[in-house]
């Protein structure tokens, strides 16, 4: 029950991520309504609502793609309302799209490259190091080791483009690992895939984000969240509807009535 | 048409490909990383000319006057990029027509009143002649073939082996995924600005001894230079270089054979490419927005 309070890490400024009256309007419609949510520096929680309830609008929050009308967001202790999405990028927020946001025309081992980019680019800019051919050898043994677990190794030198839809999210999720984030935001990562495929990135997750870092899952079925994560939040019409553990959220009035409209 | 005519029409067509190219290649760039159509680059293309006639018709040195040529355009273009299109890079292209259109006239006003309206000529760094299939051609007109060549592969290796490289074709897939990443569009902005002011600066000096310096020099290349990007398809550095060279022979067989097709023979080209392929040779499937 870490939503409610009990759980030592999610009281006051121990929260890795923090939203406090969150306020998003597009036009007359209402996106985010005054949304306050935690995110425990280790926790795995998950937010699903039905399509339109403003999901990825709050990831655009808070990932900084969209600036809020009202409300402020934290990190880390501190307010980061006003810093652009690379500035997040460099501390240690990383999100996927629904859309797998991998570059086609690029091989799958450049994908990772790029990724590791910023990292590179801190500290120093010289010319050298914008022109250096390849990064450095630490860091292309992490990617390597990166590519292992994907399965993709025999893959690394192909063009994105030539994968299935399974593996550019693999990839995807690998290329927001690699910058070792502290936060991680998937939004709707299970998305067209198969069952099989859905099994591959739940054990990737598992195994390389449980109690390491903070992950925050947009997801439509509630069903794939149920034994990954700690908790779950329920967000109708730009509000946050209830929040709690699996089976408490599952039994909650308001969610039976206001998400599967059921008495 | 007789063998000798025939090598040396081709010759030239090749050496009006390469400055073709230099022009060409950086606009196709920079259209399809940061969506402007950058008009100031003519003005660079002329600064580079001029800056080629007045270290040469001075000093004496070709080369020094492109060197010259080169690090005042890219000057020039740096000022341009963080006054004017930092403001208009998130306003679409008609912004950046405008405002780089505003750039050109103001710089050639700028010309007009340093040097005057008259054709300046500029000597030919290289006096030799080769023979050829029974045609004497001259060699700076290799040389130039060459550079464009040597570039050519130099920008295929930059985009392909560094990593800034893999960020800008990143970047020409989709500009905010790439921000996604973590990754300073803007710093890669300035820098495609900045190397398609040098080629467009590089361009002019070396166009240069081949033509007459003149203020408007920049305007009657304009519709070549765009019409060989989008024949070639935006942000492809291959179809660049295939229209290049297309409009090159193009070219310069409409002059050998009826001086007046020459002009026109172009346009054709182009209506006919886009009747089969609207988005251009290599129009990239990625370009959207």
């Amino acid at each position: 029950m870490m939503g409610t309070g009990v759980d030592g890490a999610m009281i006051g400024g121990e929260a890795i991520l923090g939203a406090r009256g969150l306020t998003k309007r597009f036009g007359a419609m209402c996106a985010a309504n005054s949304i306050d949510y935690h995110l425990g520096p280790k926790e795995m929680a998950g937010i699903i609502g039905p399509n339109g309830a403003g999901k990825t609008t709050v990831f655009n929050l808070l990932t900084g793609v969209y600036a809020p009308d009202q409300g402020s967001v934290f990190f880390d202790g501190r307010e980061i309302t006003r810093l652009s999405p690379q500035q997040r990028v460099k501390l240690g927020i990383r999100r996927t799209f629904q859309l797998a946001s991998t570059f086609d025309n690029l091989r799958v081992i450049d994908n990772l490259r790029l990724a590791y980019y910023h990292k590179q680019r801190q500290g120093r800019c010289s010319l050298g190091g914008m022109c250096s051919a390849d990064l450095g050898e630490v860091r292309d043994e992490s990617i390597d080791e990166c590519l292992e677990q994907l399965e993709l190794s025999k893959a690394a030198h192909l063009p994105v483009a030539s994968l299935p839809l399974g593996s550019k999210r693999k990839l995807e999720l690998a290329m927001a690992l690699i910058g070792a984030p502290r936060v991680l935001l998937l939004d709707e990562p299970f998305a067209g895939l198969s069952e099989m495929e859905i099994g591959q990135i739940v054990a990737m997750l598992r195994h390389r984000c449980t109690r390491r870092m903070a992950v925050l899952i947009i997801e439509h079925k509630i069903t794939w969240l149920k034994d990954l994560v700690d908790r779950i939040s329920v967000l109708v019409n730009g509000e946050i509807i209830a929040d709690g553990d699996y089976q408490t959220v599952l039994d909650s009035p308001v969610t039976r009535k206001s998400y599967w409209r059921v008495e | 048409m007789s063998v000798p005519e025939l090598a040396g029409t081709v010759v030239i067509g090749l050496a009006m490909s390469a400055i073709f190219f230099m022009l060409s290649v950086g606009l196709s760039l920079s259209y399809g990383l940061m969506r402007i159509v950058s008009l100031d680059q003519f003005l660079y293309y002329s600064v580079g000319a001029y800056m080629t006639y007045v270290v040469t018709s001075q000093a004496g040195n070709f080369w020094l006057g492109l060197l010259t040529g080169v690090i005042a355009s890219c000057t020039l273009a740096l000022t341009v990029e963080k006054s004017l299109y930092r403001r208009i890079y998130e306003k679409g292209v008609m912004f950046s027509m405008i405002t780089s259109y505003g750039v050109l006239l103001v710089g050639i006003g700028a010309i007009k009143y340093i040097w005057g309206l008259v054709p300046r000529p500029v000597m030919t760094p290289i006096v030799g002649h080769v023979s050829l299939l029974g045609t004497t051609l001259p060699v700076y007109r290799f040389v130039v073939i060459g550079l464009a060549v040597v570039l050519y592969i130099g920008l295929r290796l930059f985009l392909e082996r560094t990593i800034v490289g893999k960020a800008i074709r990143a970047g020409i897939e989709d500009v905010d995924k790439t921000e996604g990443l973590g990754i300073d569009v803007y710093r890669i902005f300035t820098l495609v600005f900045l190397l398609t002011a040098g080629l467009s600066a590089l361009a002019g000096g070396i166009h240069a001894p081949l033509i007459m310096v003149d203020p408007h020099m920049g305007l009657k290349i304009i519709a070549t230079a765009f019409m060989i990007v989008i024949i070639g398809g935006l942000g492809s550095i291959k179809g660049t270089v295939v229209s290049s060279l297309l409009i090159g022979q193009v070219m310069a067989f409409g002059f050998t054979i009826w001086a007046p097709a020459a002009e026109m023979a172009p346009f054709v080209i182009m209506l006919l490419v886009f009747l089969i392929r609207p988005t251009g040779l290599y129009g990239s499937q990625y370009l959207r927005r």
